[in-house]
């Protein structure tokens, strides 16, 4: 049977810039997170951007480095992505996401990029996130996710 | 259909979090609440203990934070 879950967009605060001087808030399809590894979950819920171009789910390396992950111990790979280039280095951890204020996990080889530390935001991306599901729209018109699984 | 309209669904955080620039922040887990900022993470997470729930961290961007894409 195909469930459906449907959230809205979350307005953040954005700075001016010259390139766009009247903008003062950005809407992003996100999700409250938490992240697990080895039984030590992060203390904090943070938000995690739905990135439809994100090959894999990626996190702040301070998020990891706080619930004990080594981060620069993982398998690493060169990134370029919305947070700039960097070395972008995986760890295998459970990854908490609050739809609908329920809460769900799912296993997932994540990375972690120092790169990202200034945002405080994640990526959900293809790998772990996206291939969850049997379909992901994001609806930038009506600001709205709909997510749908096929649950036997 | 005005901007208005057109966003009318979102949950919007971009008021409650303007005076908080460049800190990170604790919100309640209803989204309605700061319940504390600071200017590092670490600090932030120390604070976290007092509170009950799934407060959620947000980094307020500030004039030297890149944008996100």
């Amino acid at each position: 049977m195909i469930h459906s879950f449907s959230f809205p967009y979350i307005r953040f605060p954005a700075v001016p810039t010259p390139a766009f001087p009247a903008r003062n808030f950005v809407d992003r399809p996100a999700l409250e997170t938490r992240i697990e590894y080895q039984g030590t979950i992060f203390p904090l819920s943070f938000f995690s951007i739905i990135d439809s171009g994100a090959d894999s789910c990626v996190f702040p390396s301070l998020v990891g480095e706080q619930i004990g992950i080594d981060i620069k111990t993982g398998l690493s790979e060169g990134t370029m992505g919305v947070a700039g280039s960097g070395i972008t280095y995986y760890h295998s951890i459970k990854v908490w996401i609050s739809i609908q204020g329920n809460w769900y996990h799912f296993d997932c080889f994540a990375g972690f990029m120092d790169e990202m530390d200034q945002f405080g935001m994640g990526l959900l991306g293809h790998h772990g996130f996206f291939s969850l599901f049997d379909s992901v729209t994001l609806d930038s018109k009506k600001k709205i996710v709909e997510l749908k699984i096929d649950i036997p | 259909m005005t901007r208005e309209a057109e966003s009318a669904n979102v949950i919007d955080l971009s008021t409650l979090l303007k005076p908080y620039k460049g800190k990170w922040v604790i919100l309640s887990e209803d989204k309605s609440r700061v319940l504390y900022s600071a200017d590092t993470m670490e600090d932030a997470i120390r604070e976290s203990e007092k509170f009950r729930d799934h407060p959620i961290l947000v980094r307020v961007p500030d004039e030297n934070t890149a944008h996100l894409l």
